[in-house]
């Protein structure tokens, strides 16, 4: 399978008798494979542009499907945000066969959205696109006062992580007490 | 002997403008932990032990961090204790954390809560000043950022 959809028109000069369509003819036609987020839209993207998520690229080749076999079984991805699929798969296809530059501008700017982000890309394993954001969070807090670090990053203090900790195993305390009560009214 | 005032930044003047419009949130702490420390290693030396004295939990985060650190000097100048951080990875650069007194009449016009960053380059060598309020107390504080340094160096 040939990975080079493009570059066909700068080495074409040659033999004025054939006609373009058969001078071109050894260009195998792109596969496409289909995913899907929580929204269950389904986005079209081709096998090209899923090549930088290390996840998909792992499924595809496992699973051999063929263009309808793909078609009829979207790969689902539910714990993904359909915007932020949406995000990923659009710089998948902008960066299709081409290594990401240092400074990328095609990238969402959305920073509201840069944690789902960050998870998502971490869970489709792109490591180009990790790394780049794993750099705009850092510009977040650069240049910043420890206070404004707290508050961006929302860093609790030691105190507001013990408290949280305490209620979290009062709840699971009451939450197991709740289960053996249940238990002995079953049990009865 | 007077005493050298330090040059102020820019950023320190426009310090409530940046406070306003930085209104983005981001959990770091609630990421999976590759992911954080691919985050917090994009910092500098100095952001990094900041973020390091946040909490016990950011702490725990800096210390999984490779440092190669070489050196740690204490001392004062003109009556403000500072610290020194070389890295053997880093010939180049050195880290300052320098305890500022402030004088009177720039606590009127400023709050004296703050710390701030600049940088200076010397020829082939660039130090790099995390200036930090003397509140009178720098000497546990410098005791406090010591035993930080050594657990997260």
């Amino acid at each position: 399978m040939s990975s080079t959809e493009q570059g066909t028109s700068s080495a074409a000069p040659a033999e004025p008798t054939t006609a373009p369509e058969s001078a071109a003819a050894p260009e195998v036609p792109e596969s496409f494979y289909y995913v899907h987020g929580k929204d269950k839209v389904v986005h079209k993207v081709s096998a090209g542009a899923l090549q930088h998520s290390a996840l998909i690229h792992g499924m595809i080749s496992n699973l051999g499907y063929t263009e309808e076999q793909a078609k009829a079984n979207p790969f689902p991805f539910e714990n993904i945000d359909g915007d932020i699929l949406q995000m990923v798969v659009d710089w998948c296809n902008q960066h299709k066969g081409k290594p990401t530059p240092p400074e990328d501008t095609n990238l969402p700017k959305q920073k509201e959205k840069l944690f789902d982000l960050v998870l998502a890309v971490n869970y489709l394993e792109i490591k180009e696109l990790l790394t780049y954001c794993c750099k705009q969070v850092a510009m977040m807090v650069k240049g910043k006062s420890p206070e404004e670090i707290r508050e961006i990053w929302m860093i609790p203090t030691d105190a507001e992580d013990e408290a949280a900790e305490k209620e979290a195993k009062k709840r699971a305390g009451k939450e197991a007490a709740g289960e053996t009560a249940a238990a002995a009214g079953d049990a009865k | 002997m007077p005493r050298k005032r330090f040059p102020r930044p820019k950023q320190l003047t426009n310090r409530n403008k940046l406070k306003k419009k930085s209104k983005v949130r981001f959990p770091i702490l609630k990421l999976p932990r590759v992911v954080l420390l691919e985050c917090i290693e994009n910092l500098d030396v100095l952001e990094i032990i900041l973020f390091s004295l946040l909490s016990k939990r950011a702490k725990s985060m800096a210390k999984l961090i490779h440092w190669n650190l070489l050196d740690i000097t204490f001392g004062h100048d003109d009556e403000d204790p500072y610290i020194l951080l070389t890295l053997s990875s880093n010939p180049g650069h050195t880290w300052v954390i320098r305890y500022k007194d402030f004088y009177e009449e720039e606590e009127e016009e400023e709050s004296p809560e703050y710390s701030y960053f600049k940088s200076y380059l010397t020829g082939p060598q660039a130090k790099h000043y995390l200036f930090l309020k003397n509140d009178g107390n720098a000497i546990e504080g410098m005791k406090k950022m010591l035993r930080n340094h050594k657990s997260i160096g």
